[in-house]
């Protein structure tokens, strides 16, 4: 495939930091979940990791063991984004976990499409706070930022995607979340057209995967054959099995990769994080 | 093109005087003739040309036992082995396809598993109930003779093609006998499983999917074009000519299979024609095969043919609601890849 050239300075030029974008417009395919697990994978594996959580519910923030609710929080997240004075730095607040830092969501963050809607730049707006982050001296490098999105496709996803490098869909095994993946691509070709964006997909993650249902193996089967057969190996090799440890390590506020780390739920985690690593070694970053 | 492609039967021996349901065919594709070939050509032209020419082979092979042929039966496809198939490289198929180059002919040969599973009513053990799935149950076909067929059952694994009715050399003969012996007390399944129901239902669906935009980050403006190459005939304008006054010439005269089977070559080789589907659908028609009518009219009219859907109301008008012909499920087995095999970290 032959590459694009782009003016100067367009695109998310962050240094060596790779922004991962979890996105799919389909709601409940894991997102959060696989987006907290990866981050947690990644900083047991020594990795400097940022959990962006830009979802309005917060999810991902209660997972990481923070509480969205808290008087110090209002208002932060939702102002990083529509305030172009307020720093990233800001709002980053440290987790339990070692090399595992997070931007929490607020409840505002709902409110945030309402008021971006007239600002100029609305959709590169968590992009130069990224740069402006990368830029500056005084602030902590992180290896990744892995961002997690809600399930629409609004400001708030495309400020998400615009300031990604590369972009997982997690996906469930089901014929919506296949369709909603389907839609996410119709609004990545979009950025591409209008802003000349070019967001690279580092894989589609299966997620939610029942092995006792014939439908989750014959679904994984086709989306597999499909996509290695018309457009490469794009579909991560190692899948996410449905598993109720899961949800009762998120209830406790810890992904499950800490709070069960022998269980296969969390192996499945890791082997992911370590297909993820090798992924982003593959694929360099278009703009960096 | 149809006179070049050979289907090779290697009938196991079997003991109990029944149809074996496994079958090993290799498919030889000789493109000596033609420069142009594309991926998927020998998956397309089975799917879409010898579903019955295949079930009838199995039944001539074993002469004499057609009253043992299911009355209601489905074919799976699966690709069974391929020295230069690399699952892991999407380039891999088009270039076995293609051959070494210039110094050897292309040539493919790709070995098929075709299992014909009877669907029976009664119900398997250890399965609380089976429901028979009409959309992948085929009536069994009068079996009919294949000595005219262009593939024949004798035929060398990896020989070159044959003219059509010459026979098979000794050598061939003794090595098809030589054959190993199948798995004894391996009874064939007599109900499907629902993952081939599933995978039938699902498999247009997914592969309806518009995915292109996910990948413009990675490829560019490349996918904005098809990503797979536009279906090229693999006829010249002068043979697709000569089949088609063929074709009409045999629609006049009566021979409606003979027509069919000229309107299938054609369409096995140019299938966005929607006047060869439509052509199909009337002597489909005419045969009384009125699902297979509908088919073939439903694909000429997604292919923009504008009396297509008068003629699905006028046979839906006169024969009730008739469900669209098996001939499609052929191509909803097209699987290039291999099942893959989900990694979960569990046990």
């Amino acid at each position: 495939m032959g590459e694009i050239s782009y003016p100067y300075d367009q695109g998310p030029v962050y240094g060596g930091m790779r922004v991962v974008c979890l996105a799919n417009e389909k709601g409940g395919v894991a997102k959060t979940t696989s987006c907290v697990n990866l981050a947690a994978s990644l900083a047991r594996r020594g990795k400097s990791v940022l959990c962006m959580d830009v979802d309005p519910q917060a999810n991902a923030t209660i997972a990481l063991g923070l509480d969205p609710d808290a008087p110090e929080r209002d208002w932060e997240t939702y102002a990083l984004l529509t305030d172009p004075r307020l720093a990233l730095e800001r709002v980053i607040v440290p987790t339990a976990m070692p090399n595992l830092d997070a931007v929490p969501a607020d409840r505002q963050l709902s409110n945030c499409e309402k008021a971006l809607i007239n600002e100029v730049g609305r959709e590169t707006r968590l992009r130069s706070k990224l740069r402006d982050y990368a830029k500056s001296v005084f602030t902590k490098k992180y290896d990744l930022v892995l961002v997690d999105c809600p399930p629409s496709l609004n400001l708030i996803t495309i400020n998400a995607l615009v300031a990604s490098t590369d972009i997982v869909v997690p996906v469930q095994p089901k014929l919506y979340s296949l369709k909603g993946m389907a839609r996410l691509g119709e609004t990545v070709a979009t950025l591409y057209s209008q802003l000349e964006l070019r967001i690279p997909l580092l894989g589609i993650l299966v997620c939610l995967y029942d092995r006792s249902a014939s439908l989750d193996g014959v679904v994984y089967e086709l989306i597999k054959a499909k996509v290695l057969r018309e457009y490469g190996d794009f579909v991560f090799h190692n899948v996410i099995a449905k598993s109720v440890l899961i949800s009762e390590a998120e209830a406790d506020g810890r992904p499950v990769v800490i709070a069960v780390p022998e269980s296969a739920a969390a192996r499945a985690y890791e082997a992911v994080a370590e297909e993820m690593l090798q992924r982003l070694d593959r694929s360099q970053p278009v703009y960096v | 093109m149809l006179a070049s492609l050979r289907a090779i039967f290697r009938r196991r021996q079997v003991e109990q005087p029944k149809i074996e349901p496994q079958v090993l065919v290799t498919i030889e594709c000789p493109w000596e003739d033609n420069p142009i070939r594309r991926f998927g050509s020998v998956e397309d032209v089975l799917g879409d040309r010898t579903l019955d020419e295949v079930v009838r082979m199995v039944a001539s092979e074993n002469a004499g036992k057609e009253d043992s042929l299911p009355e209601a039966y489905a074919i799976s496809v699966r690709r069974e082995d391929s020295e230069e198939f690399d699952p892991a490289d999407r380039r891999a198929p088009a270039r076995s396809f293609l051959g070494d180059g210039a110094e050897s002919p292309g040539r493919a040969v790709y070995q098929l598993r075709i299992q014909i599973v009877p669907i029976c009513d009664e119900t398997p053990p250890g399965r609380p109930h089976q429901q028979r799935h009409s959309d992948l149950a085929f009536e069994a076909a009068p079996t009919a003779s294949t000595a005219d067929r262009p593939m024949s059952p004798t035929a060398c694994e990896a020989g070159p093609a044959r003219p059509r009715g010459e026979a098979a050399p000794a050598a061939e003969a003794a090595a098809q006998s030589a054959a190993p012996a199948p798995e004894v007390g391996k009874k064939p399944r007599g109900y499907l499983r629902k993952a081939d129901v599933l995978r039938a239902q699902l498999l247009p669906k997914i592969e309806a999917l518009d995915l292109r935009g996910l990948f413009v980050g990675n490829f560019g403006l490349q996918l904005e074009a098809p990503v797979t190459s536009p279906r090229v005939s693999l006829l010249s304008p002068t043979e697709a000519n000569r089949y088609l006054m063929q074709a009409n010439q045999h629609r006049r005269d009566g021979d409606h299979d003979e027509a069919a089977r000229c309107y299938r070559t054609l369409i096995a080789h140019d299938p966005d024609n929607k006047d060869y589907w439509f052509l199909l659908g009337k002597v489909e028609e005419t045969r009384s095969e009125f699902g297979q009518a509908v088919h073939a009219y439903q694909n000429a009219l997604r292919l923009g043919h504008a009396s297509a859907r008068a003629e699905i109301a006028r046979i839906e008008s006169e024969h009730g609601q008739v469900a669209a012909g098996p001939r499609d499920l052929m191509s909803m087995w097209r699987l290039t890849y291999p099942p893959a095999q989900p990694r979960t970290g569990g046990k």
